[in-house]
């Protein structure tokens, strides 16, 4: 069977940005009581949720494929035989390489404009969001690409514990 | 290729290879990068990094981990259990009493918020184990989580319903009223089915035991239902009360989650953890297969995708209410394989004019277009509600049989629809009442 | 036979949607159909703040939307999308344009993103939509408003105004439950349009706020490959359009305002005094975004020295 921890009681590295979400919390809630309570709303509270989710939102992306856990529909495949079902592995790793490879390969030239000129939000706060997202899109894309390259080689031909990401 | 063949290479690629068990959003996002490159060379291509980064910091979206979180928490604390006890000690005596609680919770939650997704996954958090555990057909409490989470969409307030009508120059506020009778309409139809299926079918609904009815104790009166009831009013309060924005409400009820478990005593770091790691899986899950769908949306309509669905209706020489119908069908068809945001970007610029010519109300068709969009939260191989609960269910509930319980909600869906097209009042009663 | 494929950020149904389908329209039959522009609506394909990079990159051909989306890239673009309190009317704007050096800055300015600014047009002034009455300059202390970010926020927190930031969507229930008291959209027929007064009864008219300019922009490369004669087509469509929109938006203003005053809204028309108030504090935010780039400056000395040349400033 799968040798990955069950999701929830993982703990690895992989898993800190999920902290992020209660930072999201508090900057909430900074921004409610701020406006309502002493009537003096931010103009950061907004962006910066913005921001700090956008963060974990793509690196939940890499998450999930080092888990290998992207939503499939695998009635055809679990009736398949082995070498079939490797036939199937092999055209999913080609469609993540090509829309992952696309989305770091072509998106790189922009990407590496907004990061060396520093792109802001053109907002009245103005925080990095292009020059930090675009650049950070394409690093996580790249690996979520070479992590497909380590789930194809790591699921054996036979048996059912190499199903690990049907769901 | 000529933006017909794009339309059939798109629907059979992504058809095959979902079929042959590709991750969704792989499949969806390497067509449209394929179909972008030999469309329009290797420019073109990078739209693919833009669709993924515009989505990434759409704020609206934030409202859904807070919602998943919120539900992590719920149910690694025992409230959600004691609260349900509670529930099936009162509605215990009623058949099917724990799916109807799950169904009015289902509409108190879509009062509060407007997305697709959070409430379902709320509901497959809290509820349905608490149904499984009380032997309840897992079909019909699949399919009660499911209907009832995507009404979040479909009471106002509605990300549905507000990007109609931007898209279609039409009043948001008019939008919400007209929605409500329709909403609590088709929130009503479930309820008859829930309670009808429990009344006709033994094995749908454990049977009342008296036992349970006596067992409602003082302490989990007030550990279970006093802090649900003070959550809900909380978040209810900080909408309607001028409190809050609707996505920031989704944050303050996370923090008010972790206070109401800390006074429970509950409240651990390991707790958090495990609540913040199912949440980072969640959104993983959902939001990559909404990125991919998205990428194809956008090279779709980058193809012409407009002017091939109005080459369809146009030309057609049919009556007026045949249009309408032949656009609903429409709606289903595609929403069978694309998102709702996708669907409303291709078709709303295109068959609002047509529309408004034809004399409807274009109020009333945001309505049946928010009917048709619960239909494709639940409709097979590209049903959001379905991603959602898979998400958060326990390993054995398979997206096939969460699709496979689903069909009776999706007919409940096309009736409340039909009444809509052949009953325009269900829904601009309300709005000519009020404003 | 050459086909762009633009994309605007604006309905279909809406003045400004209408208006660039019809420049499409019209290029098409002044070039005899040598010329096809497909007008994505709605920013179907890409999202409306990427739409101008996505041009320069050529996954467009052409952005419809607006400068005021990439005033990141260049803060002289804040003077090609709004100059915020300072015209009074579209003509106005296309006289800066044309004769007040604008045309000039923008070949500059735009070129450097690999980006050709073929015209701009203009509805009328917009209208601001409030659940309080907003009969002048001091009304705006203490008023909490969805503001769009951005220039429009800093100068309304200089008269004392609470912008929040948060996404238009979220106004119509922000608005109906006090969140916020008023919100920025469009102009006054637009607002109407999209239920702002069935939840605010109060609004500004005319307008003095804002003035977005919309700009119809081409990928540089593809503007050069282009016979000259088919340049001048695009020209003439984009100027056709704009000397119809401001009549258009000016009727449907009017319209709406007689619509709105029989539905109990409330139209509060601000004082020449109110309105020179708001345009001396607007000046100094201009001033302070001036600075921020060389081309930033050229473009605020060229409105500063065509407003005074029309009398708009002393
Ligand atoms: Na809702
Ligand atoms: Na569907």
């Amino acid at each position: 069977m799968s040798s990955q921890p069950s999701p929830t009681a993982d703990r690895g590295v992989m898993t800190w940005p999920a902290w992020i979400f209660i930072a999201i919390v508090a900057v909430t809630l900074y921004e409610v009581v701020a406006r309502y309570v002493f009537d003096a709303p931010t103009i950061w509270a907004n962006e910066l949720t913005l921001f700090l989710s956008a963060i974990v939102f793509l690196w939940s992306g890499l998450y999930i494929v080092r888990r290998d856990e992207h939503l499939r529909i695998s009635i055809l495949y679990d009736l398949s035989p082995p070498w079939l079902r490797r036939v199937f592995d092999a055209v999913a790793l080609a469609c993540a390489l090509v829309f992952f490879g696309a989305i770091a390969w072509f998106g790189f030239p922009s990407s590496w404009r907004a990061m060396v000129t520093w792109e802001l939000y053109g907002t009245a706060w103005d925080p990095p969001i292009p020059a930090v997202l675009k650049p950070l899109l394409v690093v996580i894309a790249a690996a979520m690409a070479g992590m497909a390259v380590v789930n194809f080689v790591r699921r054996r031909p036979h048996g059912d514990g190499a199903d690990t990401g049907a769901l | 290729m000529s933006v017909q063949l794009v339309s059939a290479v798109l629907l059979f690629g992504v058809f095959g290879l979902m079929a042959i068990g590709v991750p969704l959003s792989y499949a969806a996002g390497a067509l449209a990068v394929l179909v972008s490159y030999i469309q329009f060379g290797p420019n073109a291509v990078a739209i693919a990094h833009k669709t993924v980064y515009g989505l990434a910091t759409e704020y609206v979206l934030i409202s859904v981990p807070m919602f998943v979180l919120m539900a992590s928490l719920l149910e690694r604390s025992s409230l959600a259990r004691d609260l349900y006890d509670c529930l099936n000690s009162v509605f215990g005596r009623l058949r099917g009493g724990v799916a109807i609680i799950t169904l009015l919770i289902s509409v108190i939650l879509a009062a509060i918020s407007g997305i697709i997704g959070g409430e379902i996954v709320l509901l497959g958090l809290v509820a349905l184990p608490q149904m499984l555990r009380l032997k309840y057909d897992p079909k019909l409490a699949i399919g009660t989580v499911c209907a009832g989470g995507s009404l979040g969409t479909m009471i106002p307030p509605s990300i549905v319903l507000i990007v109609y009508g931007l898209a279609a120059d039409v009043s948001v506020q008019r939008l919400f009223m007209a929605s409500v009778v329709p909403g609590l309409m088709l929130a009503g139809f479930y309820l008859v089915y829930v309670v009808a299926r429990c009344q006709l079918d033994p094995k749908a609904a454990p049977a009342p035991s008296p036992e349970s009815i006596s067992r409602l104790d003082r302490d989990k009166l007030v550990r279970g239902v006093l802090p649900a009831v003070a959550l809900i009013v909380t978040v209810f309060g900080c909408i309607y009360g001028g409190v809050t924005s609707v996505t920031e409400a989704a944050g303050i009820a996370v923090a008010l989650t972790i206070l109401i478990i800390a006074l429970r005593g509950e409240f651990s770091v390991r707790l958090l953890q495990e609540a913040l790691v199912q949440t980072l899986r969640a959104c993983g899950i959902i939001l990559w297969v909404t990125f991919g769908a998205a990428v194809l949306i956008s090279v779709y309509n980058l193809s012409g995708g407009q002017t091939f669905v109005t080459e369809l209706i146009r030309g057609l020489d049919i009556s007026p209410f045949v249009t309408v119908l032949l656009m609903m069908a429409i709606f289903v068809f595609l929403g069978c394989f694309m998102d709702w945001i996708g669907i409303l970007l291709l078709c709303i610029p295109i068959f609002v004019p047509i529309i408004i010519t034809l004399g409807y109300d274009p109020v009333w068709f945001g309505i049946l277009f928010s009917v048709t969009m619960q239909v494709s939260f639940l409709s097979p191989p590209f049903g959001p509600a379905a991603f959602y609960l898979k998400s958060v269910a326990p390993p054995e509930i398979s997206l096939q049989t969460i699709f496979a319980s689903l069909w009776p909600f999706m007919l409940i869906q096309l009736f409340a629809l039909a009444l809509l097209l052949l009953f325009p009042g269900i829904a601009l009663w309300l709005p000519s009442v009020i404003l | 036979e050459t086909k762009l494929r633009f994309q605007t950020h604006h309905s279909a149904n809406s003045l400004q949607g209408k208006a660039l389908l019809r420049f499409a329209g019209l290029v098409k039959e002044m070039s005899g159909g040598r010329l096809t522009v497909e007008m994505l609506t709605s920013s179907a394909a890409v999202k409306s703040t990427e739409v101008f990079e996505a041009a320069s990159m050529g996954i467009l051909d052409g952005d419809a939307t607006g400068a005021g989306y990439v005033t990141n890239k260049d803060a002289a673009f804040q003077f090609f999308g709004d100059v915020m309190g300072g015209y009074d009317n579209a003509e106005q704007i296309y006289g800066w344009f044309n004769d007040g050096g604008g045309r000039a800055i923008a070949d500059e300015l735009y070129h450097r993103f690999n980006m050709h600014l073929i015209g701009i047009f203009v509805a009328t002034p917009e209208s601001l939509g409030s659940t309080k009455p907003l009969a002048g300059i001091a009304d705006l202390k203490g008023w909490k408003f969805r503001s769009p970010p951005g220039m429009e926020s800093e100068i309304f927190q200089k008269l004392g105004s609470g912008p929040v930031v948060m996404p238009f969507g979220e106004v119509f229930t922000a608005m109906s439950s006090g969140v916020v008291s008023g919100a920025d959209a469009s102009t006054l027929a637009v607002n109407k349009g999209l239920g702002l007064y069935d939840v605010g009864k109060h609004t500004t008219w005319p307008g003095f706020h804002s003035m977005p300019i919309e700009h119809v922009t081409v990928n540089l490369d593809k503007w050069k490959a282009l016979p000259d004669d088919l340049k001048k087509v695009m020209e003439k469509a984009v100027a056709q359009i704009a000397a119809e929109v401001p009549k258009q938006s000016a009727a449907d203003d009017e319209a709406a305002a007689a619509e709105l005053t029989k539905a109990g809204v409330t139209i509060h028309n601000w004082s020449a005094e109110d309105r020179g108030k708001f345009r001396a504090v607007a000046q100094q935010v201009w001033a302070d975004w001036s600075k921020r780039t060389p081309l930033a400056g050229k473009a605020y000395e060229s409105h500063v020295g065509y407003m005074k040349k029309i009398g708009l400033l002393k």
